[in-house]
């Protein structure tokens, strides 16, 4: 038991490492990015149709690139970037860059998603688009953002444990080499419920934000 | 076409003409319509700026005019109302005369200035000429009592500064700061009788303080012209007095003029010094609001009469 437990320490630390660094990196490029796609979409308060059919297209198509292809279409950039393709700094490449469309559709949604008087009041009182967006907007829309980027830190345990089994370390690299090559079942199990422990924790957390925001109002 | 621009007969008395600036400026009137022309949008969601809140309204009649050819003058300090029966065109009209949707065709003037078809920073500036009070307030649920009030202030930043409206202001350039907006702020809640709510998150306020705080909050940067789209229709009857009185007095008080569309009669009764009737998006008729009762010369304004007492009574 000792032994196991001593076995996930350093795959938990690896895997949480990935899963922060990628959630921030995919938020800087996500959040911009949904911010813009809301301003110049369809009723959005700078339209501006041409330039959102051509990010709709990129968006949609990083976002049905499946992971394991995208991440190894990726290995020059992360070599380019980290110095290497392997390794938990590695994965870090591609999980953002499959995590940032992710955000951006969910930074929009959470945005459209605001009462559509509320926009117009702010319209009335002959304010700049920029202003209503990241005034009025963006803290209108705070608790579905906390709820959607919750659900971007899931998802990217999920997707980390496919990196890990590529070379990116953590907690689905500890599962494959272990429990699966070295016939662990007991290892196997632990890593899962070490995974399973994460996402519930995630989404205790998240779930506990976005009430706690709504409350205050 | 019919004018508002001959003297008010009957209401004349509840008309004490404001001691504002404007006043002494030759203009007198605040709001021009001319030749107002709109067709409901082909298919919904064409545009979502377009998009009135009454969007079950506009697919229906989509292709349908909803106005055609209206011209109205709005003499300054007057509480002006709009009826006619829903779908009529009577929101559309306001959102119009309130920069919130364009026209197919036609002018809109706020006192003599010509402000349809204006974008950018111009309309943005045409747009705090006026305030907007909707009827399902639309409060910034993020922000206080004071916060709401606040957000215009904060937002117009440069063009204003405390005790004046600047429109050309060389002096009032400086950026009003955070202190000068929150006092402000708190004189506006006071004003609608509210200055002991300012740190409430709006969604503890009960809906007669809602619409107060949103009342504020169109106030907030001295308009011209206060436009309520059915301000007082989701409020109880005690409530909605207590707010109407608030508007007349505020009228009063600031030299405002008011454009209300309402579909409850009562209203027209009880504030409105003259009263338009639309009818399928044409302009019926134009008259005092007492005359609206006693009578009413148009078949749409008749009916009206006749059919909405039967149901407010």
């Amino acid at each position: 038991m000792r032994e196991l437990l001593l076995l996930l320490v350093r795959p938990l630390g690896e895997t949480v490492a990935m899963i922060a660094a990628s959630t921030a990196a995919a938020s800087l490029i996500g959040f911009p990015l949904g911010i813009l796609l809301c301003l110049i979409g369809p009723g959005g308060l700078h339209e501006r149709p041409r330039l959102r059919a051509v990010l709709d297209r990129v968006v949609n198509s990083l976002r049905s690139f499946p992971f394991v292809i995208l991440m190894i279409l990726l290995f020059p950039l992360s070599r380019f970037l980290i110095g290497t393709s392997i390794g938990t700094a590695a994965a870090v490449v591609p999980l953002s860059i499959a995590a940032a469309p992710f955000v951006a559709r969910i930074v929009e949604s959470a945005l459209a998603d605001v009462d559509r008087g509320i926009v117009e009041a702010a319209i009335a009182s002959g304010t700049t688009p920029a202003r209503i967006m990241l005034a009025i907007l963006v803290p209108e829309a705070a608790p579905a953002l906390v709820s959607g980027l919750t659900l971007t830190v899931i998802n990217l345990v999920g997707y980390s444990a496919m990196a890990g089994a590529i070379g990116g370390g953590g907690l689905g690299d500890l599962a494959v080499r272990y429990g699966y090559q070295r016939f662990r079942p007991d290892v196997m199990i632990a890593a899962v419920a070490a995974i399973l422990v994460l996402v519930e924790g995630v989404q205790l957390l998240g779930s506990g934000l976005s009430r706690r925001i709504k409350a205050s109002r | 076409m019919f004018h508002a621009e001959r003297p008010i007969e009957a209401a004349h008395q509840l008309v004490s003409l404001p001691s504002s600036p404007l006043s002494d400026s030759p203009v007198k009137v605040a709001l021009s319509l001319r030749h107002l022309g709109k067709r409901y949008a082909e298919q919904a969601g064409s545009s979502g700026r377009e998009r009135s809140p009454a969007s079950l309204e506009t697919a229906i009649s989509a292709g349908r005019p909803a106005l055609s050819d209206v011209s109205l003058d709005i003499e300054r300090g007057l509480v002006f109302g709009i009826v006619g029966r829903s779908g009529a065109g009577k929101s559309t009209l306001l959102r119009i005369a309130a920069l919130l949707e364009k026209p197919d065709a036609g002018v809109v003037l706020y006192g003599d200035s010509p402000v349809q078809g204006l974008s950018g920073e111009a309309l943005r500036r045409a747009r705090r000429r006026v305030g907007v009070v909707f009827q399902s307030f639309n409060l910034f649920s993020a922000r206080t009592a004071l916060g709401n009030v606040a957000f215009p202030l904060e937002a117009a930043g440069g063009s204003w500064s405390p005790g004046r409206s600047c429109e050309t202001d060389e002096v009032c350039r400086g950026r009003a700061d955070s202190r000068a907006i929150r006092e402000r702020a708190i004189e506006l809640l006071e004003l609608v009788g509210l200055p002991d709510k300012a740190l409430r998150p709006v969604s503890r306020l009960s809906g007669g303080e809602r619409q107060r705080v949103a009342i504020a909050r169109a106030l907030s940067l001295e308009p011209e012209i206060l436009f309520c789209d059915e301000a007082t229709s989701a409020l109880d009857p005690e409530t909605t007095r207590s707010v109407l009185d608030l508007i007349v007095e505020l009228r009063d008080r600031l030299g405002l003029t008011v454009v209300m569309v309402t579909h409850q009669l009562e209203v027209v009764r009880r504030v409105c010094d003259r009263v338009a009737v639309l009818d399928e998006g044409v302009l019926a008729e134009v008259l005092p609001a007492g005359e609206l009762f006693r009578s009413p010369s148009s078949p749409e304004a008749r009916r009206l009469v006749s059919g909405g007492e039967a149901i407010d009574a």
